[in-house]
């Protein structure tokens, strides 16, 4: 999930930050738990079944997410194995996007963070494979963020789009075009 | 009800003992859904919950990557943590990654399917990959077969900065760490 939408917003840039949540580690008793959520995953040592391989990238160009998100000037950086991120220039003022692939993960667990900090977290289906949706809002943007998180065996991808000013499609349009595309791009 | 106000409770209390009211701003409790059920499972279910990108403090990856301590800041977190630092010729965005059922065999896969360069090397006694993308500004990463499988990615977005090594080190600060 995203973590640097606070930050961000208030323009308050060079701040050395614990990760948004960080310091709530152990709160997790008493919080909701979603029906549907995975929780058949093998444990710490044991390798999961992997899904299928996903391109750089998801195989999304830069094109695509101009045309996509609306915005201009965003520069593609963390360009590895585990996915991509793009910020306007490259640079963390901004809005911000990215793609994830994690292999052998529970996709539980990132949906918990989701459940314990966003507005609100539902399952979804895109091209057949199923997962979470989760909005954030911002309180002087509105529902600027949308994560989609789509498991793929004990793998999974996820598309965060997080918008930083107005106006500005729809979040989770965006991130449902995002995850189809990465998908039908997977061998 | 009494069910919810006793997780408010808990919720509160624990936000005053961790400091972290701010960081929860009152969206944590997703209620009202007929399918919410709620239970003491996940802390133990999920141990490292929140807790994945803490392994090395932002200041040991600053100066890891010739940043100042003030000139980094976290931009993902989870199973894959991405952070964003400012070195002085460049800006170096550097990920890590942890899965816990994920393997290093799958790993050097991954990366010989992306036509990365894979090089295997020992780091800290743990067989691990060094893998090198074809981008100018030379992104490389490191993978270790500790834990289900752990990495470090060092992505600079300027040339001439030595993006292996600086892996490396985070790699051997992580195993360190473990050990």
């Amino acid at each position: 999930m995203t973590a640097a939408r606070r930050l961000a917003t208030l323009a308050v840039a060079a701040v050395a930050v614990v990760p948004v949540l960080g310091a709530c580690s152990g709160s997790s008793s008493e919080q909701p738990q979603s029906a549907g959520q995975q929780q058949d995953s093998p444990g710490p040592g044991k390798e999961g079944k992997h899904g299928p391989m996903f391109p750089e990238c998801g195989g999304i160009s830069d094109q695509t997410m101009a045309e996509q998100t609306g915005v201009s000037g965003l520069v593609k950086t963390a360009v590895n194995s585990v996915g991509c991120q793009w910020l306007a220039g490259g640079g963390i003022l901004g809005p911000h996007f990215s793609f994830t692939w994690f292999r052998g993960s529970p996709i539980g667990r990132e949906r918990k963070t989701e459940e314990l900090s966003r507005t609100s977290v539902e399952d979804i289906t895109i091209e057949g494979n199923s997962g979470f949706i989760a909005v954030g809002t911002d309180p002087m943007l509105g529902d600027n963020l949308c994560e989609i998180g789509i498991s793929f065996n004990d793998d999974f991808i996820e598309w965060s789009v997080s918008f930083a000013e107005k106006p500005y499609p729809p979040a989770c349009d965006v991130a449902t075009e995002l995850t189809r595309q990465s998908i039908v791009n997977a061998k | 009800m009494s069910r919810l106000t006793d997780a408010l409770a808990a919720l509160s209390a624990l936000a005053v003992l961790t400091g972290c009211a701010q960081t929860v701003d009152g969206t944590a409790m997703k209620t009202g859904s007929g399918s919410t059920q709620r239970n003491d499972k996940s802390s133990k279910e999920y141990p490292n919950l929140l807790k994945e990108c803490d392994v090395l403090t932002s200041d040991v990856l600053a100066k890891t990557v010739g940043a100042d301590p003030l000139d980094i800041q976290s931009t993902f977190v989870g199973a894959v943590c991405r952070w964003q630092a400012a070195n002085p010729a460049g800006l170096i965005d550097i990920t890590r990654l942890w899965f816990e059922q994920g393997s290093l065999d799958n790993e050097r896969k991954v990366a010989e399917n992306l036509n990365y360069q894979v090089e295997s090397r020992t780091i800290a006694g743990v067989a691990s990959i060094v893998m090198r993308t074809n981008d100018p500004n030379g992104g490389c990463g490191v993978a270790s077969d500790a834990a289900g499988v752990v990495g470090w990615w060092i992505n600079p977005q300027a040339p001439g900065i030595d993006a292996c090594g600086q892996a490396i080190t985070l790699m051997e600060l992580t195993l360190a760490t473990n050990s």
